[in-house]
């Protein structure tokens, strides 16, 4: 599933900064890697919804779901359905992630990398599934949108994994303070746009964390 | 309660998807419908009762108290409406009705944040209200932690007198989201003593038939199976399999000797029509079910049907690093001693952490819990202390063994019924109140007396392992042999399996592994199948793969040709370069390294100099190298662990001379704020830190700001270090700072990747680092 794993993404996690690895760190990266294949549970799930603009911000009728924002809104503008999405790297890469911390912390952290990294190609295969399926309407689709990018409440992570019953059907839980476990998992909302117009942009426009972070500061993206 | 065994049962299908086809308004919680719209709920069931259903789920899946959370109605009126809708139904019918219950809905420790008692006290509340309520049975479903399994079916056996049915969710490689194997969960909840178990949910009866093969030989207990109408299609929303199909591929089921059936996800009274109109001709299949003496993690069985290793090495006796281990709470250090015994091939791991002036109890809970979540292999929990132990098998997720009961009267009276209630193997030690009896025949009539009192207290002697006593070859030599006979004895005679600790055989003796090997061959071979011993010494588990050879267990030599034939060439490497300094050792990230030049070192200078003069200048220059980005975190780290391996060379050569020689540079409290379990950053730290001598007191994640004042009261720490990840738990910093202000001297510095300089002053903190090298700089300036 995860042949695809981005090195060079894995290093930029890491905050490597282009001065040559040396051989030690090569093979440390291609073992994590290889750990990250081997025991990645990738799961995802997704559900397509009609939604409406109130001036309370943007409703999924039938669901509880109100999308509060100045910022979700522009995103999904002119927008009539939404697909909400839940990817996850599953339970056992935490679980290795512990064990290598106590015992080998250099690979628990590479670990780490490999495991957002790997989270992140799993929403990415469910994009493009998704992307497919609303091209072949002629329409496409926005990027992924998440709780707590801009001004969209992270609470809403709360609603997400409840109407998509992610736990029944991917395992993933949300903690009382909003962290999502397995660790390695993402929500996001994704647009259905009827124009075939990207709608694109740089995504650090809507971080609230744009002026303290360190990816930018090195001038790369997170 | 029905018969299960000798009748079939039909149970309901989906309630979700028939309150979708009904288009009923779904809020927040499809179970407060229980209470704005009964009638809908009781139109369902009844629809499941003229379709067949004997047994019908009261809507009451996820009425728990964190569900319910977002939901203006109680847990009671919930569970009290759901049960009285489903009562309303079976009226004046021959219909039982279960109280559904779904898992909580968060991940329990150590993968989630939800504790033990939490999930017990959730269940315990929706189950106390549903037996009020009426309800005839309670159902556990769709569950995929067995922990939470056995919080709620605990909190079912302690809180009602209902019968209990479990089922949990298993995906197509046969285990659940959280790894957990159809073998184990049939084990421990077997040894728990539920009513039956099965499988529900996420796939269709043909994927689950495999699983349900496996089931059917790992437990007596009459199985359930609850399918879903085949696999879902994310794109539209529905499963595949017609109810006609799915009956079809319940028919083999019938053979296996299953009797409980019913429908889950998809799934109409049309399904349960049709399961009945396929049963209809049939009759129940007796089953034959091999017992096995077996235990077992959540996520890993280990059958005791050849000789098993039992890792020793968790224990403090005789051992001062341990001992201090346990004294300063480090329990890093433990789960590495656990973790490098799993990875060299014991099967199970025995844990005793007793030691006088600290809390037992706790800390056996601490470190079962942690243990379990960083290792795989089952557990043997170590005490004598009653209490330590219960509180250790009720928080155990598996089947662990109970090390020990021995033949006073008194000790089995009291612990036996503990091993029964949570079903564990327990070992019983062929001794009384007269001591160890001297012969063979007199241990003998030991083991039998405990085999036979378990077996009065309804623990199968598949369950009971003899211990029959090593004595020490130096001071009781003659009875050497008593202990071989007495094993043979008790194999043969009691049809038990045999435990024995080896090493103690040697004590006193020059060359004590030439002794320890000989004898445990000569163990193996009188009947001992699970050796305690140390499994990173290569000698006795050389002992042990030789001794499969000879016996004919490890078929074809494979195991043993395998992982020989590939030491060897591994001996052929090259060997190590001992001309590297330990400054480039550190600087490099050569942990191999790190050590043999410390020991180099240790010759010509003190311990003390060679942390001062040389690791702490290394780290230093590593650490301005990671500043200025010529290095990055995985070097940062690397660097951290090589001097990690010198240190351990150092503390062992100062654990020898007499105390007051330590390197410490002041000791140093650090944690993860309560709420908050993401604690990678904090482990970075903290492995940085200890390299700079500093006596890193770890207290974990989700730590109460009340655990942390007292720890530093008790300590006398005076810095104390908080990470939290995200805005939600800076909250919990906050309050954590403000406690400890309030009631220590200290000095407080925090990190985490929503926190800057600014927002750690607003919140209290006297520091922020952004990251290991700035926090190693604070402790400099506070502590020196």
């Amino acid at each position: 599933m995860l042949e695809l794993l981005n090195k060079n993404e894995i290093l930029r996690y890491l905050g490597y900064r282009q001065n040559g690895l040396n051989q030690r760190i090569e093979e440390l990266l291609e073992r994590c890697m290889d750990e990250t294949r081997r025991i990645c549970q990738g799961k995802y799930i997704y559900r397509r919804f009609p939604v409406v603009f109130t001036d309370q911000g943007v409703e999924i009728p039938g669901t509880g779901i109100c999308m509060t924002g100045k910022d979700i809104r522009d995103h999904l503008e002119s927008c009539r359905d939404v697909y909400l999405l839940c990817a996850t790297a599953g339970v056992e890469l935490d679980k290795r992630i512990r064990r290598w911390m106590i015992t080998e912390p250099d690979a628990g952290v590479v670990l780490d990398a490999c495991g957002i990294q790997a989270v992140e190609q799993i929403a990415d295969m469910a994009e493009r599934e998704i992307e497919k399926a609303v091209q072949a309407e002629g329409k496409n689709i926005t990027w992924r949108f998440s709780p707590g990018y801009g001004d969209m409440p992270l609470e809403l992570q709360r609603d997400f994994i409840r109407v998509l019953d992610t736990y029944r059907k991917i395992g993933v839980s949300l903690s009382e303070s909003f962290l999502m476990i397995p660790s390695k998992s993402v929500t996001a909302v994704i647009g259905v746009a009827d124009t075939a117009r990207d709608k694109r942009k740089n995504k650090c426009d809507h971080c609230n964390n744009r002026d303290n972070c360190s990816f930018r500061k090195r001038g790369t993206i997170c | 309660m029905l018969d299960f065994e000798n009748r079939f049962v039909l149970l309901d299908g989906a309630m979700g998807t028939m309150l979708q086809q009904c288009g009923a308004p779904m809020g927040k919680v499809p179970e407060a419908l229980n209470i704005t719209h009964p009638e809908i709920i009781t139109g369902i069931h009844r629809q499941y009762i003229e379709s067949g259903s004997q047994i019908i789920y009261a809507n009451t899946f996820s009425a728990n108290r964190y569900k319910l959370g977002y939901c203006e109605y109680s847990v009671k009126e919930v569970v009290s409406a759901g049960v009285a809708c489903a009562r309303k139904a079976a009226r004046g019918r021959d219909v039982s009705v279960a109280l559904d219950v779904g898992p909580i809905g968060e991940l329990m420790e150590p993968n989630g944040p939800l504790k033990f008692e939490e999930a017990y006290d959730m269940f315990r509340e929706m189950m106390v209200w549903g037996e009020k309520a009426g309800a005839d049975y309670i159902v556990i479903e769709t569950s995929t932690d067995l922990l939470e399994m056995k919080a709620a079916v605990l909190a079912a056996k302690e809180n009602t007198s209902l019968p209990v049915m479990c089922t949990m969710t298993f995906e197509r490689n046969g285990r659940t989201f959280t790894g957990v194997t159809v073998e184990a969960a049939a084990l421990t909840l077997t040894g728990l003593g539920v009513d039956a178990i099965g499988i529900n949910c996420s796939l269709g009866p043909d994927e689950i038939y495999p699983l349900a093969r496996k089931l059917v030989q790992w437990t007596p207990l009459p199985v359930i199976i609850k399918a879903n109408a085949g696999l879902p299609d994310l794109n539209s929303d529905t499963y595949q399999i017609t109810a006609r199909q799915f009956a079809d591929q319940l028919e083999k089921y019938v053979n296996l000797g299953v009797t409980i059936f019913g429908g889950c996800c998809g799934t109409t009274p049309e399904y349960i029509r049709e399961i009945k109109k396929m049963l209809a001709d049939k009759k129940p299949v007796k089953r034959h079910v091999r017992s096995r003496a077996a235990v077992c993690s959540s996520t890993q069985v280990v059958e005791i049907d050849g000789v098993r290793i039992i890792g020793e090495r968790i224990n403090p006796t005789g051992k001062k690093l341990f001992k201090e281990a346990l004294l300063n709470h480090n329990i890093g250090y433990i789960l590495a001693q656990g973790i490098s015994q799993a990875e060299a091939g014991a099967h199970i791991l025995d844990v005793n952490v007793g030691l006088p002036k600290i809390d037992e109890a706790g800390m056996m809970c601490e470190v079962v819990k942690e243990l379990q979540g960083v290792v795989d292999v089952p557990l043997q929990i170590d005490s004598s202390n009653p209490d330590v132990i219960e509180k250790a098998l009720r928080i155990y997720n598996g089947k662990p063994i109970v090390n020990s009961v021995n033949g006073e009267e008194a000790v089995l009276d009291r612990i036996l019924p503990i091993v029964k209630k949570y079903g564990a193997a327990v070992v019983g030690l062929t001794l009384d109140e007269k001591g160890i009896p001297l012969t063979a025949k007199e241990r003998f009539d030991v083991a039998e007396r405990i085999v036979r009192k378990a077996l009065s207290y309804g623990i199968p002697k598949e369950d009971v392992y003899i211990d029959c006593l090593t004595l020490t070859a130096s001071a009781q030599q003659k009875e050497v042999v008593e202990t071989l006979k007495a094993m043979t004895l008790v194999k043969e005679r009691l049809g038990v399996k045999t435990v024995l600790g080896v090493s103690n055989i040697s004590f006193g003796l020059p060359r004590r592994e030439l002794i320890n090997t000989s004898f445990l061959t000569l163990a193996m071979a009188a009947g001992l199948d699970l050796p305690i011993i140390n499994p990173n010494n290569e000698a006795m588990m050389a002992a042990v793969d030789a001794f499969n050879v000879l016996y004919n267990r490890d078929e074809g030599s494979k195991y043993y040709v395998e992982k020989y034939s590939r030491q060897q060439k591994a001996e052929t490497a090259p060997v190590k370069k001992t001309d590297m300094t330990l400054e480039y050792a550190v600087c490099n990230g050569i942990k191999e390294y790190a050590g043999t030049a410390t020991e180099k070192l240790l010759e010509t200078m003190s311990a003390m100099s060679i942390v001062n003069e040389i690791l702490i200048p290394a780290l230093d220059k590593v650490g301005t190298d990671f500043e200025t980005g010529k290095l990055f975190l995985p070097q940062l780290i690397q660097s951290a662990t090589a001097a990690q391996a010198a240190f351990e060379v150092i503390k062992k050569t100062l654990a020898k001379e007499p105390s007051g020689n330590r390197v410490s540079k002041g000791k140093v409290v650090i944690a993860t704020v309560k709420g908050d379990i993401h604690d990678i950053g904090k482990n970075i730290v903290k492995v940085v830190m200890e390299n700079y001598g500093y006596d890193m007191i770890d207290l974990g994640k989700d730590v109460p700001p009340e655990k942390i004042v007292e720890t530093v009261q008790k300590t006398g720490a005076r810095l104390v270090g908080l990470s939290a990840l995200m805005t939600t738990t800076v909250v919990s910093m906050e309050e954590t700072i403000r406690q400890l202000k309030e009631k220590c001297d200290c000095t407080v510095w925090v990190g985490g990747a929503v926190l800057t300089e600014d927002y750690a002053r607003q919140i209290g903190a006297d520091h922020y680092a952004k990251d290991a090298k700035q926090s190693v700089d604070i402790a400099k300036a506070v502590l020196g």
